[in-house]
């Protein structure tokens, strides 16, 4: 207990108000956060006494610096930042959440999305101010590209820094001096408004008494005011933010797991036997499939580890654990690859770098090798290193990784002197160690972050590695970007799983399985919506074509997708013709429908105007004997009922048998021409209609040739390979001159995933390879990536001195043919 | 010549944290410049939007400046209430061929809170504008106008008001018809405003209302539509303007060199925060005919007085989070349940970490706040298998996400799936004592005896 806790208590006990012991508590907490006992205890021995109790505080008057306090009232505050918790929720769930069950719950008028304001950050600037200046924008578009705007934390990145950061820039800025001033003022000018993704504001009474509100241009009311991670203006005014946030992944875990439940018959997904939900034994964070893939790099189509970067980093660095995924997942930012920290940790990992760890700091430090790599563990070097406490530990992490000097500069003073004993180390190596803190805190990432993604990664890691077919049915399911698809589509071709083309009667609504493969779905046709896909579906199986319209209709999307991509046979140009024959005569059939139609209703309303009853109940008919008269002769109600339904079943049975619906075979005229637009579509290259309904073309004509291995550029990336193999469709060839007058090829070319890069060979090796080397020809060869840009290959050559390791030509491998197939 | 120093006060002033598209200036550099030309106020008047209030204000606390709360209204008569921007154009293909034209103004209006019930209207007509009046801009009409008018001090603003436009168009008796309605509306907190501007229609209009002043006696101010903070800036306005609509140097001096004169981008060069001595320096080379000596130096100290009036005004700040009945209580069982449910260990670090939460989140009153998102998250595992037609519910919701992920009482409450302790995740980072929360305030303004 301090003094001030002291004196505190014996005059909260002299006075006789031991009930209010819970608000000193809370008083006394609050003195503590703010380091503010030294204060108090001055105006006390100073004997200080304030006219009246300014903020309303127990402390004030049982110190006897005031002769007022008001129990019932609150003592006076400010509003500091508010808790912010961030929740992923599947899509659907999140719309409901926010437009429904809050506005149900806590009133339409206390509830409001939060609106947002775009600000220009570096490269918009600069490139704005190119463009108004009426330059070319190529040279500096080649600079931003390489550049990031945001930090670690998601804040803009300052000119200073990115001056400092980027050199390439700063030479630009150094050469336009006129364009970089005008483009550095622009920076941070609000430019647009938005809406807040995931934000909502629920508040006690209405928010429109409080906040001015707008409405966009999709009738979505917001504030004017926003609040993120630029702006905190809603907490000024008391206001609490609420994160209701979305990440496709979350659905991707759920759909897979609910197709291996399905198929496979479990009740369960990595759950103890007690527990009500899947994924409670955390066993599956450090399984040993999953470890072993990860240190493959085989990470492709996995949350957060997809990149090829990251992967690459993951092999190189190897997973055995956990800890290692969620070092990587904070390392893999561009703070931390500029400033050499993700190396520093790599190297240190695979034993290329010695290092050592302190005892002390052992449990904080340990498990990414020194490194410090995250937010709580400067928190942590701080407080048990430094002695500074842990209260004061967050904001100084702000501070330093804010360089405010004048904020940090006495726990600096206070982690050295401390250190000096906490440590047993030298004066100038705890000064060391506070200068790793100084530089590696803006990069520190925070931990809880990369845990909580991390397991989400490892959920998803497992589903692949031991329900692949599911795993990829329900990635494909959820996924929307067409570059994506085909790239998880060769991923899963590498694992084994063949995704098949759309199918008339075995593709699904979505990527179903079906006898142990996927098919592509018909809701991820572009063109065919949800509801017709269902429709498709409906009516499986077809028999064929002339089956198809008849049963599902002539709606014409979905119909020429299903024919542009082949589900009815590779006719499609007649396919096509027909179709749009039969869609005339389908409306003819349909108004004669109509007619067939309204007779059956007149015959109705006759029967019943005879005796009031239906054809249905013709065995109640011979209770109708009653006579009438008609064209002056009596006849029973039961004769005429008879009679009717006579000529109405004649009506039905005509109806039937007269088809009036087309049949393919000698069907349409030969003079009849398609839509010029349909027509090209139906006749050209089967790769047209794939891009156009797929998004992509489905094989890439490389892949074709009987000699394809797989070699692409990214693998080659990925492998992080000195040299090695890739095969690609050559696109273009190029004589050129080096600087030294030396003759060499540049072959730009496309692999099976239609990325593009360049090659540069020798003439040397040209000349030997010629024969080969035609354009749109496929070929296979070795190449070291140059330590530049990325694609841009070197041909593999054998330097001068080592000439005479050269094969003779026919048993030179180094450039292959492979067969193409038409 | 050698001038009286009056003082003076702007009051007519963008940013362009809130007028998108126009203002250049930020609430900041105005700050931090303001004692150079001798502010004691802070007042931003942005275009039909009080965006930049909370960064006004965060940015007087840091300069020791009073804050004025306005806004630059679009007024038009005609307006209807709508609730749609498409009702409103519906609205205007009913009306015949003038009255289109008349609909399509969006005449200007200045408005300065003068106390707290004025700022809550100004709030109220700002959000009016937006979801019911708008067409093309956020507008309000008279009856508007007259509803919320309370605590209000209105200014006729600048040559694209209501009054220029009839006086423009309609002549000097009609314009006068609207200086009379304002004043009837408004009383005795209308006033008149007048600039010294190089744009043409500035100097009549600044006569026209000279006359006003002389007719009705009403209260008259000089203001200069700040837009940027100093001269320079009128040429990086010019660029953002351009590149905001595409257009480069080039296209515009093209246009000039054809004649075209009325160019959005090139904006009266005046726009600057200007001291007193650049206002007499305007006045002495090119109003001296137009503004009488007298009047000028009226119009300067009456910004004064008009900022006086207006002073004072705040912002309600306490908290508005929905207080669920006995939370801190409530949050104490679902712990105790959630501690049981996830099967945690009574260990020291446990419980002491969950007693360390639980006392900072009901010291800085969050309770309710975690029992909200606990409701929510119970709610979408609740409704996720109606909604889908399959599932349990817990796959409604992913592990966590940011600092979150740090609370142990989050785990408990089913909030979060992922135990703090277990992966070394610290409290501190998502609330901390220092910084999160009710701060209580500890130094005092008030002298010592």
């Amino acid at each position: 207990m301090n003094i001030l806790e002291e004196i505190c208590h014996k005059n909260l006990v002299e006075k006789g108000l031991e009930k209010y012991e819970k608000r000193l508590k809370q008083e006394l907490r609050q003195i503590d956060a703010q380091d503010k006992h030294d204060y108090f205890l001055d105006l006390y021995t100073r004997n200080a006494r304030f006219a009246y109790n300014e903020h309303n505080l127990l402390i004030v008057y049982l110190l006897g610096l005031a002769n007022d306090f008001d129990i019932n009232n609150t003592f006076a505050y400010v509003n500091g930042e508010n808790p912010d918790i961030d929740i992923d929720y599947i899509d659907i769930a999140k719309d409901y959440l926010k437009n429904v069950w809050a506005r149900k719950v806590f009133g339409e008028e206390c509830v409001s999305s939060i609106g947002t304001y775009a600000a220009l950050g570096i490269k918009q600037a600069i490139l704005d101010t190119v463009k108004v200046y009426g330059q070319d924008k190529a040279e500096i578009q080649a600079i931003t590209v390489k550049m990031h705007d945001k930090d670690n934390e998601g804040l803009q990145l300052t000119w200073d820094d990115a001056l400092e950061e980027y050199s390439e820039f700063k030479e630009y800025c150094e050469s336009n001096p006129e364009i970089a001033e005008v483009a550095k003022l622009l920076v941070g000018k609000n430019k647009s408004r938005g809406v807040h993704p995931g934000g909502l504001i629920i508040a006690s009474s209405p928010i429109s008494q409080f906040v001015p509100l707008e409405m966009t241009k999709d009738g979505i009311i917001v504030t004017a005011w926003g609040e993120g991670l630029k702006s905190q203006d809603l907490q000024t005014v008391g206001l609490v933010k609420f994160d209701i946030l979305s990440i496709a992944n979350i659905m991707q875990i759920a759909l897979a797991g609910k197709l291996v439940k399905e198929r496979h018959g479990l009740k369960r997904i990595c759950s103890l036997d007690d527990e009500q939900k899947d994924w409670s034994d955390l066993a599956y964070l450090n399984d040993p499939k999953c470890m072993e893939m990860a240190n493959k790099g085989d990470l492709k189509c996995i949350f957060q580890f997809d990149s090829d970067g990251i992967r690459k980093l993951a092999k190189r660095g190897g997973v055995s654990k956990f800890e290692d995924l969620e070092a990587l997942n904070a390392l893999y930012r561009p703070g931390p690859i500029r400033s050499l920290l993700t190396e520093s940790y790599i190297k240190r990992k695979r034993g290329e770098e010695p290092y050592e760890v302190h005892l002390l700091l052992s449990p904080i430090l340990g498990n990414t090798y020194g490194t410090i790599v995250y937010q709580e563990q400067i928190v942590l070097v701080l407080n048990k290193v430094g002695l500074i406490p842990m209260k004061n530990c967050v904001t100084l992490l702000k501070a330093i990784s804010k360089k405010q000097v004048g904020k940090f500069q006495k726990y600096k003073e206070q982690f050295v002197e401390n250190g000096q004993k906490t440590l047993e180390w030298t004066k100038e190596k705890v000064e060391e160690m506070w200068g790793q803190i100084e530089k590696f805190a803006k990069y520190s990432f925070n931990k809880s972050h990369s845990t909580a993604y991390t397991y989400v990664a490892l959920r998803l890691l497992w589903l692949k590695a031991y329900y692949p077919l599911e795993f990829y049915a329900a990635l494909l399911t959820v996924e929307d970007k067409d570059d994506k698809l085909k790239e998880y589509k060769r991923d899963a071709k590498a694992h084994g799983i063949e995704i098949q083309p759309l199918n008339l009667n075995k593709s699904g609504v979505d990527f179903d399985i079906v006898d142990e493969q996927i098919y592509y779905g018909f809701h991820k046709i572009k063109g065919i919506g949800k509801e017709t896909a269902k429709d498709i579906v409906k009516g499986q199986p077809y028999k064929d074509f002339e089956d198809f319209l008849h049963r599902f209709g002539t709606k014409a999307d979905a119909v020429k997708a299903l024919v542009a991509l082949g589900c009815f046979g590779d006719d499609r140009v007649n396919l096509m013709k027909f179709y749009e024959y039969y869609k005339d005569f389908n409306t003819k059939h349909k108004q004669k429908d109509q007619r067939f139609v309204k007779r059956m209703e007149k015959y109705d309303l006759e029967i019943k105007e005879i005796a009031d009853t239906s054809f249905d109940e013709h065995e109640k008919w011979p209770e109708f004997q009653e006579k009438v008269l008609v064209k002056n002769k009596e006849v029973s109600k039961y004769d005429l009922l008879i009679k009717l339904k006579e000529k109405r079943d004649a009506s039905i049975e005509k109806n039937k048998n007269k088809s009036i619906f087309p049949k393919m075979i000698d069907f349409i005229p030969e003079d009849y021409t398609l839509n010029p637009e349909v027509e090209e579509l139906m006749s050209c290259n089967p790769e047209v209609a794939q891009e156009q309904y797929y998004g992509f073309v489905w094989d890439h004509s490389i892949e074709k040739s009987p000699d394809y291995q797989g070699f692409t550029i990214s693998n080659f990336l990925v492998e992080e390979l000195v040299y090695g193999p890739i095969e690609i469709q050559i696109k273009n060839i190029n004589r050129k001159t080096s600087k030294n007058d030396n003759i060499f090829y540049s072959i730009t070319g496309e692999d099976a995933d239609g990325e593009e890069c360049r090659i540069t060979m020798w003439s040397d090796d040209y000349d030997r390879f010629k024969d080969n080397l035609k354009k749109n020809n496929f070929v296979r060869m070795q190449v070291k990536p140059p330590s530049g840009g990325f694609p841009s290959f070197l041909f593999f050559s054998y330097p001068r001195h080592e000439k005479w390791k050269l094969p003779p030509k026919d048993e030179d491998y180094r450039l292959m043919a492979l067969r193409c197939v038409l | 010549m050698k001038h009286e120093v009056c003082g003076f006060e702007h009051l007519h002033r963008h940013t362009h944290n809130g007028s998108l598209l126009d203002g250049f200036g930020s609430v900041e550099e105005y700050a931090s410049y303001s004692k150079d030309v001798n502010q004691k106020y802070l007042c931003i008047t942005d275009h039909g939007v009080m965006g930049a209030v909370p960064e006004q204000i965060r940015q007087c606390d840091e300069h020791n400046l009073f804050p004025l709360l306005g806004i630059e209204l679009y007024v038009n008569p005609l307006q209807p209430f709508t609730n749609s921007r498409k009702e409103s154009t519906e609205f205007r293909s009913q009306l015949d061929d003038s009255k289109k034209k008349l609909f399509d103004k969006s005449h200007h209006l200045l408005a300065i809170a003068y106390n707290n019930q004025g700022c809550q209207n100004l709030v109220q007509m700002s959000s009016w504008a937006w979801i019911h009046g708008y067409y093309r801009k956020p507008r309000v009409n008279h009856e508007i106008l007259m509803k919320y008018k309370e605590g209000i001090t209105f200014s006729s603003c600048c040559a694209i008001s209501e009054i220029a436009y009839t006086f423009f168009n309609y002549g000097e008796d009609a314009a006068y018809d609207i200086v009379e309605k304002y004043m009837a509306m408004f009383g005795e907190h209308f006033i008149l405003e007048i600039m010294m501007l190089d744009f043409k229609l500035q100097k009549p209009y600044d006569q026209f209302i000279i006359k006003c002043h002389q007719k009705y006696g009403l209260k008259i101010i000089l203001s200069q539509d700040v837009h940027y903070l100093k001269k320079e800036h009128s040429k990086n306005q010019r660029l953002m303007l351009m590149g905001q609509n595409n257009r480069t140097i080039q296209q515009i001096e093209s246009l000039i060199a054809s004649g075209e004169t009325d160019l959005f981008e090139l904006q009266d060069e005046n726009l600057w925060m200007k001291s007193e001595d650049e206002l007499n320096e305007k006045w002495e080379k090119d109003y001296q005919d137009i503004i009488d000596y007298e009047i000028y130096k009226e119009a300067k100290r009456n910004t004064i007085k008009i900022a006086e009036k207006s002073k004072g005004v705040t912002l309600d700040r306490s908290s508005k989070l929905p207080k669920l009945p006995e939370a801190d209580e409530k949050l104490k069982e679902e712990i105790k349940s959630g501690f049981v449910k996830r099967k945690l260990p009574k260990t020291r670090e446990y419980i002491d970490r969950i007693k360390e939460e639980y006392e900072l989140i009901t010291d800085k009153e969050f309770s309710s706040y975690f029992l909200i998102q606990q409701m929510m998250t119970n709610e979408a595992r609740r409704v996720f298998p109606q909604l889908m037609g399959w599932g349990e519910g817990w796959e409604a919701i992913g592990p966590g996400r940011g600092s979150s992920a740090g609370s142990l009482i989050n785990y408990c409450l089913e909030i979060t799936d992922i135990d703090p302790i277990r992966h070394d995740l610290l409290f501190s980072r998502f609330l901390s004592p220092t910084r999160g929360g009710k701060i209580m305030k500890c130094e005092f303004t008030i002298p010592e005896l």
